[in-house]
Parts: C-alpha cells; structure tokens; sequence
C-alpha cells in the first residue's frame, strides 16, 4: 500500500539540501568577494575560514560543501520524479560523508583551531540531520546500504 | 507521457531560475558588506601626518601595528613616500585589533610615546620593520624601549608617556573614529577622503595615486 507520505524523508532532503545550499554558497561568495589584503576585526567566522583546514588546493571548503548540498538537493528532487532506487542509493552516500566530514571539521574547529564559525555549526546540523533522516528514506534502499 | 516530460522540465527550469536568484541575492547581500566609505573625520592638525605639507592627495590609513598586512603595505607607502616627494601626504590614524592582536594597543602607545618626543613616525617605522620580531618575542614592550634607546630618546619618560592620557586619548580618539567609519579591518585606506579597495601591488597603489595628483 501506498502510503501518501512514504517519500517524506526525500522532501525533508529537499529542504536540508537547498538550505545547505544557500549556507555554503554564502560563505563561499563573501570568501570571494573580500578578497583584499586585510586583517579583519575579529569573528570566529574570519578565524576558521582564514586557516588552512578551510581550504583544498586553494579552494575554500565552502565551495565544496555548496556543491555537496546542491547534488542533495538535486538528485532529492529527481528521485521524486523518477523514483530511481539508484538515486537513495547515492543519496545515502553522500549522507555518510557529509556526517563524516562534519565531525572531522567540528573536532578541527573546537581541537585545533579553536574558534567557533556559525555558518560551519549550521552546516554540520545540516549533515547530522541529513544522516538521521536517511533511516528514513524509502525502505528498500535503507536495506540494500546495509547489506552492501 | 508528454505531458510529465513536459512537467518535469518545467520544474528543473523553475529550480535552476530559483537557484539562480538565489545566488544573486547572496551576491547582492555581500556586496553590501564591502562598500567603499567617505572619510567622516577629516585630517586635522592633532593627526600624525608625514610628508607635503600642502599636499594635493593626503592618504589616510586606519592602521594596526600588529596586522601583517600593515606590515606589507608599510613597506608600499614608504616607496609611494619615496616616488611622489611632492604632492603627497600620509596620516596614521591608530585601529588596534585587540582582540586579533595582543600587543597592538601596546604598540601603538609605544609610538605615540615616541611622538611626543617628536619621533613619532621613526618609531612607527621602527615597529614596522621589526614587525615579525617583537611580535613573537617574550618581551615585547622591552623590545620597544630597546627601540626608543636606539633612536635616542628620553627612555623613562617614554615608558610614562605610553600611559598617558594624551598617548591614549588619541589612541582611543582614532579607534572611535574607525568605529564610526565602520572599518572592517586593516589597513583601511583613504586617498583625499575616499575610501579605496586595498591594492593589489605597489604598481596599482602608485598608478592610483599617481591619477589622483594629476586630476
């Protein structure tokens, strides 16, 4: 049976991937567009994104992380077009990783460079309750991901 | 079937618009944060000021003592001092990052303890230059008065004076006007009281002043 809410945790995916979205990409524009030679009155924002831990190859992590977001948001959004079983499967994935990667810059943050970014906070809430919720996704998948 | 296609492609031409407004408006939002000021305190007497007297393009910095970039752009003025000998003028207004940089206030009190035994700007040079020691040494304010002895000045009454009230007032005085001009770091530049993006490289600085003495 059907059930009218069965893709509820898909929907909830949506809105976590786009506000993810809109969290990274904000943080990654204002990295580029203050681009100037400045030491800037403090905030704990300016401290984690100027340290090394907040880039890769020279890319602000931030960008990935709007990507991240944004392939959740999509690939939730194509699932309740066409249902694919595949997409959960990637979709769980992702899930994983942002929940892993969350807790690496969380210990980083409060370990190493301890300072605290409210936007990095907000991300990684975004990512547990992405990894929570995906128990939730459409059974089968659920099930494959276990005995994968 | 024609018609979900059709759905189908409708939403995806509705999120990639949605997206995009989206992004513009952050865009937007930012922008915002990083607009370019006019110069609310204009430079008066009280200001340490180094160069022309009747200068055509007066530079005004908001500057912290301890800020590495400070520390790059120092070296840029002093070659735009060196390039232009006539027509321009530098003034020093005080914005320690206290909270960023622990001996910026102390630093700043060093130099103008200095300048009122007139060598104000010989010790901000001084400060500069020596930027990546003291900064890290164990004892900083030995290190300014090991720099106060060098350029011979009265040592004792320096020491006093980088408690004094005049010292800080004018210290306190600067960091209230950068607040009011909502300086988001250092070094914030003003040519003739308008605010600039910080150069790039010394061509840029000296193209721009360069433009500015000629208009």
């Amino acid at each position: 049976m059907e059930s009218k809410y069965k893709n509820w945790a898909v929907i909830v995916y949506i809105v976590l991937g786009l506000e993810g979205f809109i969290n990274a990409s904000y943080l990654a524009i204002e990295k580029f567009m203050g681009g100037t030679i400045k030491c800037i009155v403090f905030s704990g924002c300016e401290t984690v994104n100027n340290s090394a831990y907040a880039q890769v190859l020279g890319i602000p992590l931030s960008f990935f992380g709007a990507i991240f977001y944004l392939l959740v948001f999509l690939l939730s959004v194509r699932y309740l077009q066409i249902k694919s079983v595949k997409i959960l499967h990637y979709l769980h994935y992702l899930a994983l990783l942002a929940l892993l990667f969350s807790i690496y810059l969380f210990v980083v943050q409060v370990f190493v460079i301890k300072a605290y970014c409210f936007y990095c906070i907000v991300s990684a809430c975004t990512s547990l309750l992405l990894f929570i919720i995906g128990f939730w996704l459409p059974k089968d998948s659920f099930f494959h991901f276990l005995n994968k | 079937m024609g018609n979900q296609k059709l759905q189908q492609i409708l939403v995806w031409v509705l999120i990639v618009i949605g997206l995009a407004a989206i992004v513009l408006g952050m865009v937007g939002v930012a922008s915002q944060k990083s607009k370019l000021g006019v110069l609310l305190n204009p430079v008066s007497s009280g200001d340490w000021s180094r160069g022309d007297k009747n200068a055509k393009v007066t530079l005004v910095e908001y500057s912290d003592f301890q800020c590495p970039a400070c520390g790059y752009f120092y070296g840029l003025v002093k070659n735009l001092e060196k390039d232009f000998p006539k027509d321009f003028a530098v003034v020093y207004r005080n914005y320690p990052l206290e909270q960023v940089h622990k001996y910026a206030l102390l630093a700043s009190q060093a130099a103008g303890a200095a300048g009122v035994q007139g060598k104000f700007w010989e010790m901000h040079d001084m400060i500069f230059e020596k930027q990546s020691e003291w900064s890290v040494s164990s004892d900083v304010l030995g290190s300014f008065v090991v720099y106060a002895k060098t350029l011979g000045i009265d040592v004792e009454k320096f020491k006093t004076d980088i408690n004094s009230k005049e010292v800080n007032d004018k210290i306190q005085g600067d960091l209230a006007d950068g607040n009011n001009q909502n300086i988001q770091g250092t070094p914030t530049f003003f040519v003739n009281g308008k605010q600039i993006q910080n150069p790039q490289n010394y061509e840029e600085f000296k193209k721009l002043i360069d433009t500015e003495i000629n208009k």
